[in-house]
């Protein structure tokens, strides 16, 4: 029972944060045709961001703040840079940003050179929840995703702005005919979907190695959860929970070689899944 | 005439072409404010690419393009949108994945007001809009533009899939738009309908304007004799 909870709490955890990176990749995916390999090295940035104002003895606060900033600002200057260059070409955009992807890695690495750093944990100990003891910083972790990722998926249901977004991804030239500017709000999304990475970045410098690669580990997961959850934005949280039961329990019955493994499966399942459903609409 | 000097909509020499291949070969048209003109051809003529190419969403390859007097050839579509023009394509004219409500919210038109064009809407604004039916779709695209302010108003084929008492509904909605001061231009190959709204007509074959002229008793006749095979 005891070894259930902690699981379960370890899924919640690695669900929430992967959410938190997909949520941006499958908006920017959804409405640029963008398929963004750089994306992890967003989050290594954020993950950088809290290393330097550690060091610089800033409340671990300022930290996140600092993370979500780097990537606003780096997702702002990349999609004017380089993404405009390559909307709805998902072959250009996986060759622009693979190639951006390595540049941000040999930036860093010569900024803060290759070995690995570490972030002080900003809450250490534990805490008991439901007879069990859980590391406090993990809890942490999981209300923040949580809260971000509901603000986000909030905002895109229930604002304007959100509208406009979910306008241009269904139907960018009738969205334009309406008087949505989508070149305007395909920035804003990148540059929110760089932000997030910064921040999950910053949330999981104090668990993690903090190197120039890191972002690779990541991106795997946030790939499989929108291939998952297809366009639709919803789906996201369902796609990356699932991923993450599948992965976590396997990567602790197995190892987590098979996690990964187990991950693609289902993501291959679904998709196999979805074609057949597709094919049963377009023939019935 | 400059196409700058017209209010309303002004087409001058516009051209325009799918990748490599013209389908619009120079193409002279004007709607002036509080005018209802109807555009007719048969399939294929150009009327769909003239209308995309007004609203934006294709390149002009020469010729211009006037709103209310400014220059808009270049600009995007959204910019047009703001600058007052209103547009229901034929193709796809809603966003099936969101409610009814928030299509007319996108277009800055009013729920209410759009219920009062057509009753059906009143109840149906939790409805996702890819769950109308087609004409009920058109429907929604109409009272879209005809609800919301704006000083050109195009209507790509909007009676295809109405019945006849929502035909009648639209064709009232664009003679009190044109009665507020609007330019309306009406895409149509249903005749009758086209003709019974418009104060005059112009006929596209092969991506040209080849005929034209203010709706009289005979137009009907006339149009039809030139759209005979």
């Amino acid at each position: 029972m005891d070894n259930l909870v902690v699981q379960s709490l370890g899924v919640l955890g690695s669900a929430a944060l992967l959410a938190l990176i997909t949520v941006g990749l499958a908006v920017s995916f959804g409405l640029m045709r963008i398929v963004n390999l750089a994306h992890g090295e967003f989050i290594m940035l954020g993950a950088y961001a809290a290393m330097v104002t550690a060091d610089h003895e800033l409340p671990w606060l300022a930290g996140l703040a600092a993370a979500t900033a780097v990537g606003l600002a780096v997702g702002s200057l990349t999609e004017v840079a380089l993404i405009r260059r390559l909307y709805r070409s998902p072959e250009l955009s996986i060759l622009g940003t693979f190639g951006l992807s390595i540049v941000v890695r040999q930036l860093v690495e010569l900024a803060f050179g290759k070995q690995y750093r570490n972030v002080a944990n900003p809450m250490p100990g534990a805490v008991e929840l439901l007879g069990v003891s859980f590391p406090a910083y993990r809890l942490l972790l999981i209300a923040i995703a949580v809260g971000v990722l509901a603000l986000v998926l909030a905002a895109l249901r229930l604002t304007p702005l959100g509208l406009r977004v979910r306008a241009v991804a269904a139907d960018a030239d009738l969205a334009e005919t309406l008087g949505v500017r989508s070149q305007r709000l395909n920035l804003a999304v990148f540059a929110g979907s760089a932000a997030l990475a910064g921040l999950a970045g910053a949330l999981v410098a104090p668990l993690v190695n903090v190197q120039p690669d890191m972002g690779v580990d990541y991106l795997f997961g946030a790939f499989l959860g929108v291939i998952v959850a297809g366009s639709r934005l919803g789906a996201v949280v369902v796609a990356c929970l699932a991923i993450a039961t599948v992965q976590n329990i396997m990567t602790f019955f197995t190892d987590p070689m098979l996690g990964r493994l187990s991950a693609l499966a289902l993501a291959f399942v679904v998709l196999q899944a979805r074609r057949r459903a597709a094919f049963g609409e377009a023939t019935a | 005439m400059s196409a700058r000097a017209a209010g309303g909509l002004a087409v001058r020499g516009l051209r325009a072409a799918y990748a490599q291949a013209p389908v619009l070969f120079g193409v002279d048209l004007q709607v002036a404010p509080s005018e209802v003109v109807a555009l007719l051809g048969r399939n294929g003529a150009g009327k769909t690419t003239l209308v995309n190419t007004i609203a934006g969403t294709l390149a002009a390859a020469g010729g211009t393009v006037a709103l209310d007097g400014a220059d808009v050839t270049h600009w995007p579509p959204s910019r047009r949108h703001r600058h007052g023009l209103r547009v229901v394509r034929q193709d796809r004219p809603v966003f099936a994945d969101i409610s009814v409500r928030d299509n007319l919210r996108l277009a800055g038109a009013q729920p209410a007001a759009a219920a009062a064009l057509f009753g059906f809407l009143a109840d149906r604004g939790q409805q996702l809009a890819g769950t109308l039916s087609g004409g009920e779709q058109k429907m929604l695209a109409i009272a879209r533009v005809l609800m919301a302010p704006g000083a050109v108003c195009l209507f790509d084929e909007p009676t295809e899939g109405l019945q006849p008492a929502n035909v009648d509904r639209f064709t009232a909605g664009a003679r009190a738009a044109a009665a507020a001061g609007r330019a309306v231009l009406v895409v149509e190959q249903h005749l009758e309908a086209a003709l019974s709204v418009a104060d005059r007509w112009y006929l596209m074959e092969r991506g040209e304007i080849v005929d034209g002229g203010p709706v009289t008793a005979d137009t009907a006749d006339h149009v039809a004799d030139r759209l005979a095979p």
